[in-house]
């Protein structure tokens, strides 16, 4: 009797477990990650295994982290650092598809190479690098 | 290179078998029975996949050809396995008394049926957040599948584990990443079905340990029930599906915990109690949170055999030692550091510990998480707490005095996660939002174990290691 209405009691509690997978089926939620991925296939061909490349986003300050996490997944075993000082190459990952020329121009870089779907290899504008060293 | 979902299962399999091995070879003869089958089975898994991972991590260190280095070894590891396995043969055969036989009333059925429902439940909950999230959540792809790529993919070692990376964290232990990373290897590509298999098996092993282990020790229908109470756990299938380690580390608290009471009996061998060892150092080897765990297992159990039982506790510190120092090994050789510890060396947690509001934001979201982690319609602790006020304490004198220690860990543990929120680093409540309810379900598994060693119908109960054991 009471391990029946025990069990009972808990499948009761459980009902959450069938709304979650139905709203699951409902919505149907695809593989974002791997679209997401999908950006990176043609850079992360291009870049030696043991790199270690400067990194910058145009991504909002709410979805910051998870843009830079997401890239460092695509791009392993490249690993990608926020801190540019020093950096040759630096991976610009615009998430609005278009690359910001002001945001380049504030910090000093140029263009290396444009892979499409707003992801760019970028290096130091050498030209300001002069003026800095020579200022 | 794409390849059949039936070939990406291969080694998990194999994994599995090799955990299956090392199982029967360690199990005492005086528990051979038909019905501890099903506990080898369930242990087998987390075994596997702990040696597995293991093996993973030193052939990457040692070896220059890693793919065939690994396939050499695991080859090696399992002609091994299987001469010890044959040469353990003939065997004594504990048989359950017919008298002592579980019979399964008109009641028991209809019990099992209901819990067979929710368990197909749970599949179809599964299967389908696989299918749509087969990369799994945020720290599945942040931390656990990305160490996994950096094993797989890096030239060096040491690659995946360099501070630019600490957000990462890279002091996490490998179980996991390594039992991923050995099947990409073997496989020669990075197959989904991998950590979606590995997930898949920890949380079925969990449910499976749970229900063998209490029908062993206190019967069918207590088995049942235990069942029931995690499978209608909304959030244990959730964390199961999203491939993270939470699961894993409730099955090695649970499988713990279910060795250690096979082995706290009168009669028992000590070599349960290396498998024991064996299991909390898997645990330890899975996620940090184990190094809390392990320090109030040991004290509790070291305390309780230190007198009369101490071959027993040397299996047990013994079979725990290989992975205390493997992950002693992998810490120095990759240089990481825990944020956690480092912290301890600043004067911010001396300055904690005399903080009263952080003690009442902790207390709080202990309170509140103790009845919201599992993601219920209403609190199951609740429920289960009436429960055993409703059947009053049961069992025999052995698994009274087994959940009583099991009890004493695990609010042991309870304090150690206390303490870490209170003395670390973080900003509180985002780290509690974001942590607690999975250390409360890490503890789940084990906090049912030990409640129903307590309470819940008295049937035929058949704890073998009270039986006497026919020679053959």
């Amino acid at each position: 009797m009471g391990a029946g209405l025990f069990v009972l009691a808990v499948l009761l509690a459980g009902l959450p477990l069938v709304e979650r997978a139905a709203k699951t089926a409902r919505e149907g939620m695809s593989d974002w990650v791997e679209r997401y991925e999908q950006r990176f296939i043609a850079v992360r061909q291009e870049l030696p295994s043991g790199a270690i490349l400067g990194y910058l986003s145009d991504s909002p300050a709410d979805d910051d982290a998870r843009a830079y996490f997401m890239a460092q997944y695509a791009l392993a075993p490249v690993v990608l650092t926020r801190d540019l000082q020093g950096r040759q190459l630096i991976l610009g990952n615009f998430v609005s598809g278009r690359v910001d020329p002001d945001l380049l121009r504030g910090r000093g870089l140029i263009l290396a190479r444009d892979f499409g779907n707003g992801v760019v290899l970028l290096r130091l504008d050498p030209e300001q690098q002069g003026r800095k060293s020579g200022g | 290179m794409t390849i059949g979902p039936l070939i990406s299962c291969l080694p998990v399999v194999w994994a599995v078998a090799i955990g299956f091995l090392v199982a029967a070879v360690l199990w005492p003869d005086s528990l051979n029975s038909r019905e501890s089958i099903l506990i080898r089975s369930f242990l087998a898994p987390g075994l596997g996949f702990g040696l597995v991972s293991s093996v993973t991590f030193l052939v990457l260190t040692f070896f220059q050809a890693r793919r065939s280095s690994l396939l050499v070894v695991m080859l090696l590891l399992s002609a091994v396995l299987i001469l010890a396995f044959v040469r353990r043969a003939p065997r004594a055969t504990f048989t359950v008394p017919p008298e002592l036989r579980v019979s399964v009333s008109r009641f028991g059925m209809l019990l099992g049926a209901a819990v067979g429902g929710v368990l197909l439940l749970d599949a179809a909950a599964f299967l389908l957040q696989l299918v749509f999230e087969p990369s799994g959540g945020w720290d599945t792809w942040a931390i656990w599948n990305l160490r996994a790529r950096f094993l797989v993919r890096a030239d060096q070692l040491t690659q995946g584990f360099g501070e630019a990376l600490r957000w990462s964290h890279p002091d996490y232990p490998l179980l996991i990443p390594g039992t991923v990373a050995y099947g990409w290897l073997l496989l020669g590509t990075e197959s989904k079905l991998v950590p979606m298999l590995t997930a898949a098996t920890f949380t079925a092993a969990t449910l499976g340990l749970l229900a063998a282990s209490l029908t062993q020790l206190r019967g069918w229908t207590v088995g049942l029930v235990a069942t029931a109470a995690l499978a209608a756990t909304p959030n244990f299938i959730h964390m199961g599906a999203m491939q993270q380690a939470d699961v894993p580390l409730s099955f090695f608290f649970l499988a713990t915990f279910v060795l250690l009471a096979l082995a706290d009996g009168d009669g028992a061998a000590a070599r349960l109690s290396v498998l024991a060892g064996l299991i909390l150092g898997c645990a330890l080897w899975t996620k940090n949170e184990a190094w809390v765990f392990a320090a109030a297992v040991l004290t509790v159990w070291g305390v309780a055999w230190l007198v009369r039982r101490r071959r027993r506790l040397a299996g047990f510190v013994g079979g725990f030692v290989p992975f205390l120092l493997l992950v002693v090994f992998f810490r120095l050789r990759l240089g990481v550091s825990t944020e956690y510890i480092d912290a301890q060396r600043t004067g911010q947690a001396w300055a904690h510990l005399f903080d009263w509001d952080r003690y009442q934001t902790i207390g709080k979201w202990f309170v509140r998480q103790s009845l919201e982690f599992g993601q219920w319609k209403f609190a199951v602790p609740v429920v289960l707490l009436l429960y055993a006020l409703w059947t009053g304490v049961a069992g025999t004198r052995e698994t009274r005095r087994t959940a009583g220690r099991i009890a004493v860990c695990l609010c042991l543990t309870l304090f150690g996660y206390f303490y870490v929120y209170l003395t670390g680093p973080y900003e509180l409540n985002w780290w509690l939002k974001s942590s607690l309810d999975r250390l409360f379900m890490q503890l789940w598994p084990s906090v049912l174990f030990c409640a129903f060693l307590l309470f819940g119908p008295d049937h035929s109960a058949y704890p073998a290691q009270e039986q006497s054991i026919p020679k053959h």
